[in-house]
């Protein structure tokens, strides 16, 4: 388990790297394209691609990054209640936390995510300017729910799992 | 029925240790059980996450989280500190106003509260101990001042909330927010002087040749430059909020690797990393709060709060009033991005609708109400109970919650002494947009 976990982190860890360096590269085109027609030269066409590109690429940064997050435990929670109590009450509030993320990660994110993609690919839905399929933009969302999934399950209460601690 | 079970379950969430972002997804998640099957509101839910966070504004955040660790790490906070003080030595407890003016500085460039306090705090809590200051006191004082920053632009908070908003100038916003901003950090001043030379704190700073203070101002100025360059280009027209913070992460490579050489080659494939995973905890919580945003239009209550608070009262005054001490309260234990997309969709209307109680444009009041709600959440994360800055000036100073709040006390009371007249007093926000808009037109 942990070491499937830590193999997909490993692989997280590129791939945000890699995503974010294309994200800077695509607004420095916009920016460029754009400060060169208005004072060099007009026959610099407009770019109205990188916008909705780097639209995509920060729903994959964001929901990918928040995964590798939930791995590294870095999601803020504040236990300023929870250490108030008893052993007893603080292992059931831990379980309690578990369920909850189990839920929303494989439930909202993975199940709904799941069904978006479905619904989007059934629609034959695409994008405003490059017509790329939706469906392919939104598998992003099961997909970070799946590895969330699975780093809360490694991380769950009573074990030594989990990156952060 | 719909709003009980969203708080309800959000409180239960929250109170257990649930992540922040988890429990108002989930909360919002319940919420939508009330009236729909629950195949379709986990497919309304996930749906929402995602359309709200392909905004373009809103990719100006990662930007500026790359760019401010690109320019924080190495001696950013060295360099902000070297200057602040020398330029403070003719003050008697220069350095409580040295630590001051290093957070503003620092806190505008990095655009992060919670790393200025960790940078300047680690550097200026000792030294000022060192310098006879009480520790308490010093740790209280960087907490404090670490938020202004925050009103500063470039502003994360700022963009947040213009997201949510809609219909305003990010170039207003940000320009709207340096007065407010200097004039929280100003507010600290006189009761931190006045604690200093009551207790005879700090010893006397020699005064620095014109050399040194040559030297100090040259080493802070390219840094500073990345603001200037940001919001200058944005004034001018050059380009958006988020065109310019990917200019600001090229300024910053370039400062970082090639002028300052505190960054090598082979860390930025961890600051990247590190910056994806910032932005991940932030946009989670977005992401999530946004389907919560979803389900309060969806169960109409911006219109129900702002008829039960309607019915209290019609003046503009009492309602900013109001609004302030909801806010504050909430403040306390609510984390500074949810606040203000939760918080703004359910009074900006009704302020809206008072704005001329106040003689100014509804238009006019989404920046003044923007700055407030900021204003509001930056004193937030610096109030016990919980509250980031907080409790890393306390893991710093290695003192406990208890032994910060008796000096942070006077200290809350000017920065809401401030907050009120940047409510009450809408010029102090609308001056400097204006003072532009005039400048460019004629």
């Amino acid at each position: 388990m942990s070491r499937l976990c830590g193999i997909l982190e490993r692989g997280l860890r590129f791939l945000l790297a890699a995503l974010m360096v294309v994200l800077v590269l695509v607004v420095l085109v916009q920016v460029g394209a754009r400060l060169l027609s208005k004072y060099v030269t007009s026959s610099i066409p407009g770019t109205p691609w990188t916008e909705e590109v780097a639209g995509f690429l920060l729903i994959w940064v964001a929901l990918l990054g928040a995964a590798y997050a939930v791995r590294r435990r870095l999601h803020i929670a504040d236990d300023f209640f929870v250490k108030k109590m008893p052993p007893g009450g603080r292992r059931a509030a831990g379980w309690g936390v578990f369920a909850v993320e189990i839920l929303f990660f494989a439930g909202v994110l993975g199940f709904g995510g799941a069904r978006l993609v479905w619904i989007t690919v059934q629609l034959g839905q695409g994008s405003s300017v490059l017509h790329w399929p939706m469906g392919a933009v939104y598998a992003v969302i099961p997909l970070s729910g799946l590895l969330m999934t699975l780093f809360a399950v490694e991380a769950r209460p009573g074990s030594r799992g989990g990156a952060g601690s | 029925m719909t709003l009980c079970v969203l708080a309800g379950t959000f409180l239960l969430m929250f109170l257990g240790s649930v992540p922040v972002s988890v429990a108002v997804g989930g909360a919002a998640f319940a919420a939508m059980l009330c009236t729909m099957p629950w195949d379709a509101a986990a497919t309304a839910a996930a749906h929402r996450m995602a359309t709200s966070l392909s905004s373009f504004t809103l990719l100006a955040i990662p930007f500026f989280i790359l760019a401010g660790t690109l320019v924080g790490r190495g001696g950013l906070a060295r360099r902000m500190i070297d200057f602040a003080r020398m330029v403070s030595w003719p003050v008697p407890g220069a350095l409580a106003l040295a630590d001051i003016l290093a957070c503003t500085l620092f806190g505008a460039v990095s655009g992060s509260a919670s790393a200025c306090t960790s940078a300047i705090g680690s550097f200026m809590i000792p030294a000022m101990e060192k310098d006879r200051y009480d520790r308490r006191f010093a740790a209280a004082l960087t907490v404090a001042a670490s938020g202004s920053g925050l009103l500063i632009p470039p502003s994360n908070a700022l963009i947040v909330y213009a997201m949510v908003a809609g219909g305003v100038s990010l170039t207003d916003l940000f320009l709207a927010g340096y007065v407010p901003g200097i004039l929280l950090a100003l507010s600290l001043l006189p009761g931190a002087l006045w604690v200093t030379i009551r207790n005879g704190y700090g010893t006397k700073v020699p005064r620095p040749t014109a050399r040194e203070l040559a030297r100090a101002t040259a080493a802070v100025l390219p840094s500073l430059g990345m603001i200037l360059l940001v919001v200058g280009g944005m004034v001018a027209g050059w380009f958006t909020a988020t065109e310019g913070a990917v200019v600001a992460v090229v300024y910053a490579l370039v400062l970082a690797v090639f002028v300052y050489r505190e960054v090598r080659w082979r860390e930025l494939p961890g600051i990247l990393l590190e910056t994806a995973s910032t932005t991940g905890v932030v946009f989670l919580m977005i992401g999530t709060s946004m389907a919560m945003a979803w389900v309060f239009s969806y169960a109409d209550v911006p219109r129900r709060i702002g008829e039960a608070l309607g019915g209290i009262t019609t003046n503009a005054y009492l309602m900013m009033l109001l609004i302030n001490v909801i806010l504050l309260l909430f403040g306390t234990f609510l984390d500074l991005t949810p606040a203000v997309l939760i918080f703004t969709p359910l009074f900006l209307p009704l302020m809206e609708r008072l704005a001329g109680g106040m003689g100014i444009t509804p238009d006019q009041m989404k920046y003044v109400f923007g700055i407030v709600m900021v204003f509001n959440n930056v004193i937030g994360l610096s109030t016990p109970p919980l509250g980031s800055t907080l409790f890393i000036g306390c893991g710093i100073a290695r003192i406990g919650l208890s032994e910060i709040t008796r000096p942070l006390l006077p200290m809350f009371a000017a920065m809401i002494a401030a907050l009120l007249l940047v409510s009450f007093v809408p010029a102090l926000s609308l001056w400097l947009p204006g003072l532009l808009k005039a400048a460019g037109k004629g």
